[in-house]
């Protein structure tokens, strides 16, 4: 496979931007000399990088992409608001409608609000339970990704003792150690944070055991703390209406992204009416944040997901998808294992626990023009056809085979 | 060597004194242990001559090439300071060749990886980071050479540099492409999340034990004074 231009970009940008590529994108959170550096240009479910390398694609600009990309439907609603302008002093009247529609396809929520990342609005919703309980701890599950702030960033660099000093950790599916949390800081625990199921990278996902989520529900309603549903990555995957839709359990707050813009920059908390009050309270604002093109292109996403049943469809693709690649894994010996929903599925080896198989199996992959990543979950696109997943079972065949005889 | 018995102030000395005894399990076999540094209230120490010195007076021989070593210790035991003071100099020609062989590199990148182990043992943030059961072992390597270190976490959890052995197992492998790049990456002379993207470096097994890793080896590397002897 060529790599000359991507290498060539890689090795201006080592120059002028520290690390080259940062973040989950860096060289050495995928595979650097398997994947590419750069992409050029993509459609559906297929996207072409520097140096004219196709690829059948499983990451959908890391679930940013739900419906495919470039998709038309989607295309055609921003280049119309495009016409109109991006930025103005004040936000467009998208936004209303934007938020009318969450708050009439989401359950509990009475309200909307919008930025652009992920991380801006966990980060907002945390400090909107602590606004409205006047406590200040928060709970997390044990390895799970909320963003990039200091209080629950992945990283090593730019900590100070205090970031972390009122966030606590529980095992996914420990309710007894969740209680135990909540019983020894009685009355100051102000959120417990948690994606629909476990998405932990460089590990299998975990769904949520028998009574989890009511047990959590119910711990939250005893004690007086808010539950914050971190939908980014799962929102519109799990369930066309939010994830909760999917496990059953209400949520206080709710944040998505990702898919929300189809590929276009756009978060959004949703929350239920006893928090309205409080979240006049912490300040929230951006520049960009009232972008009307990323607006449009979530209000055409969440109307295509709704019209064509998306939540459904890409599970049904992905049940498809991962039941038969498993299948031609383990006629070639491979114990591979597609954890956590189908639509988002993890590949896990078994016994592979330092991951060099999977590190192995995705290079082989790699070569064959599928970009399966070994240490994060993957991202069935709707656009994905039968065809395109036969054609990727094909190869994705002929890399397994050339993993056993290696 | 307990994490909380070094300041943090202290650390980057100390983590050159290993540098320097790494440097020597390398190039002067039984020898080094006259360079085994020991961390004392008030000195450091290197190996069994007692040869000692103040914070400042190490600081200085690593820096420049001359610390005064307390007297009072070195007049205790003449003959083996001056040992000490031979393989240190001795070392330092080490540190000046451009050589790219394995005579040349193993004793310099060892010295590298040393200064490394010192922050992953004894940096006030280490101990959060080694909690994960699975972060055992990291091997190190050169494609297509022999030399090959294996960095152990020991049973009292503290990581340790162990000679490697075609048994030894190791949870995330890191590979210099060869000697040069190897010896570019010891003397700080890579950017090492860019080496891996242009595959100077490459990386399997347990990517987050080797971030952790890399996030010492990087710290480490812009702390830790290079010996100049």
């Amino acid at each position: 496979m060529k790599r000359s231009e991507s290498d060539h970009w890689f090795e201006r940008a080592g120059k002028v931007i520290p690390g080259g590529i940062y973040g989950h994108m860096a060289p050495g959170a995928g595979l650097p000399r398997e994947f590419p550096h750069y992409c050029s240009h993509a459609t559906g479910c297929e996207f072409t990088d520097v140096d004219g390398n196709e690829w059948i694609d499983f990451m959908c600009g890391f679930g940013a992409v739900l419906h495919g990309y470039r998709h038309p439907f989607v295309e055609a609603a921003v280049d119309r608001q495009r016409s109109y302008g991006s930025v103005f002093n004040q936000p467009s009247h998208l936004i209303v409608e934007l938020a009318e529609r969450l708050v009439s396809n989401v359950s509990f929520a009475d309200w909307a609000v919008f930025a652009k990342n992920g991380s801006d609005l966990t980060t907002w919703a945390v400090r909107v339970a602590r606004e409205k309980t006047g406590r200040e701890f928060v709970i997390k599950a044990r390895g799970a990704y909320h963003g990039v702030d200091a209080w629950c960033d992945p990283g090593m660099g730019g900590r100070i003792s205090s970031d972390r000093m009122h966030v606590m950790e529980f095992s996914w599916n420990d309710l007894d150690e969740l209680e135990s949390l909540v019983r020894t800081n009685l009355d100051n625990v102000a959120a417990l944070i948690l994606t629909p199921y476990h998405h932990a990278s460089y590990a299998p996902s975990e769904l949520p055991v028998e009574g989890f989520w009511q047990g959590v529900r119910s711990l939250c309603d005893k004690h007086g703390i808010a539950l914050i549903l971190d939908d980014v990555r799962c929102g519109g995957r799990l369930h066309d209406s939010g994830s909760h839709e999917y496990f059953g359990f209400i949520p206080d707050l709710a944040i998505y992204s990702k898919a929300l813009g189809n590929g276009y920059a756009i978060s959004a908390c949703v929350g239920a009416e006893a928090f309205r009050n409080f979240a006049n309270e912490v300040f929230l604002t951006g520049s960009c944040w009232n972008d009307s093109l990323a607006i449009s292109a979530a209000i055409a996403s969440l109307e295509l997901s709704r019209r064509d049943a998306v939540a459904q469809s890409v599970t049904e693709k992905g049940m498809f998808f991962c039941s038969r690649l498993e299948d031609l894994a383990r006629k070639a010996g491979i114990a591979l294992k597609m954890t956590g929903p189908p639509s988002m599925p993890y590949p896990w080896i078994e016994e592979d626990h330092d991951l060099y198989q999977v590190q192995s199996l995705c290079k082989r992959a790699a070569r064959n023009g599928l970009y399966f990543h070994p240490y994060h979950n993957w991202f069935i696109s709707n656009a994905m056809t039968q065809d395109m997943m036969e054609l990727a079972l094909t190869k994705a065949s002929k890399a397994f085979d050339e993993h056993g005889n290696a | 060597m307990n994490a909380e018995k070094i300041h943090r102030r202290r650390l980057p000395l100390w983590a050159a004194a290993r540098s320097v005894f790494g440097a020597a399990c390398e190039s002067a076999g039984k020898d080094a242990r006259f360079l085994d540094p020991k961390l004392e209230e008030n000195f450091i120490c290197l190996g069994e001559s007692g040869l000692a010195f103040s914070d400042s007076a190490f600081a200085k021989l690593i820096g420049t090439g001359f610390g005064k070593p307390n007297l009072h210790r070195f007049l205790s035991a003449p003959a083996k300071g001056l040992k000490t003071i031979f393989l240190l100099r001795r070392i330092s020609k080490i540190f000046k060749q451009s050589d790219s062989i394995p005579s040349a590199i193993n004793p310099i990148l060892r010295a590298g990886l040393e200064a490394t182990v010192a922050y992953m043992n004894h940096h006030p943030c280490a101990q959060k980071f080694w909690r994960e059961k699975s972060f055992r072992s990291i091997r190190i390597e050169i494609r297509n050479h022999e030399s090959k270190w294996m960095i152990m976490k020991e049973s009292n959890e503290h990581w340790s540099i162990q000679p490697f052995n075609e048994k030894s197992y190791a949870s995330a492998c890191l590979q210099f492409f060869d000697l040069q790049t190897a010896r570019k990456g010891a003397l700080g002379l890579l950017d090492p999340l860019v080496s891996v993207g242009t595959g100077e470096i490459a990386l399997s097994g347990q990517i987050p034990l080797l971030d952790k890793f890399g996030y010492f080896a990087r710290l480490a590397n812009l702390e830790v004074p290079r010996p100049r002897l």
